[in-house]
């Protein structure tokens, strides 16, 4: 056999080896459905005593324990707000801890 | 709210029929504010709500803490916060007065007991059952 066909049939084991080793020590990455949303703009209150505004990030994984994961922001007047701001219903809780 | 807010969240805000907007009223006192401006604090870092429901699901360990803030920093981190930054946020009480103001704003607007709610500007008083705000939420949406 020719040094040449030796060294084409050496480099032909190597690359099906390789492609084999990819294949059996990776295992494949399932993706989860997950849902994403994005997160309302949030804007300056524009009274300087109200609380100021937080950056908003831009999209984020809904699981059921991360209420932050829902679009959320703050309303012109500064407060906190959860959900979609073009929603029908307005919910507003006035409420203290403890 | 404890056992009502994830049910709206779940029944409507999820479904984008419903927002909800916080307004903070205090009159339980220090670590009432404590709290509060531990959420605004977390709000910093978009985590307003996830603080929210972190201090609500362990009000009783915060609330018997010896050291409360010390409590809050360490929930700051297990929601995933940068817990430095918390922590100077929390030290800088640069909340205290927007959040005292707004209670005096509240009492202004006729909001003198908690919890107060309104949907739509129904103003419903005292804590209720989710399934009293479903009724009205539902009369609203049909």
């Amino acid at each position: 056999m020719s040094i040449i066909r030796r060294l084409s049939m050496s480099i032909c084991v190597v690359l099906l080896a390789s492609c084999g080793s990819q294949s059996g020590s990776t295992p494949m990455t399932t993706r989860l459905p997950s849902a994403t949303v994005a997160v309302v703009a949030q804007t300056t209150p524009t009274d300087p005593s109200v609380a100021p505004t937080a950056t908003p990030v831009a999209a984020a994984t809904v699981t059921s324990d991360n209420p932050d994961a829902l679009a959320s922001g703050l309303t012109p007047e500064g407060y906190h707000v959860l959900g979609d701001m073009a929603a029908p219903i307005t919910f507003v809780d006035y409420s203290d801890y403890f | 709210m404890l056992e009502v807010e994830p049910q709206l969240i779940d029944a409507y805000v999820r479904t984008g029929k419903m927002r909800i907007i916080v307004r903070p009223l205090f009159q339980t006192g220090e670590d009432a504010l404590l709290a509060a401006h531990a959420s605004e604090c977390a709000g910093e870092q978009n985590h307003y709500f996830a603080m929210r429901t972190a201090i609500y699901a362990d009000q009783g360990g915060l609330y018997s803490a010896e050291n409360m803030r010390a409590g809050l920093s360490q929930r700051a981190r297990t929601i995933g916060l940068n817990g430095d930054d918390f922590d100077r946020c929390m030290q800088s009480d640069k909340y205290r007065v927007p959040l005292l103001t707004e209670y005096t704003r509240a009492k202004d607007a006729g909001i003198v007991s908690r919890p107060v709610f309104e949907i739509n500007g129904q103003r419903i008083i005292g804590a209720q059952q989710f399934t009293q705000f479903a009724d009205i939420i539902t009369r609203l949406i049909h």
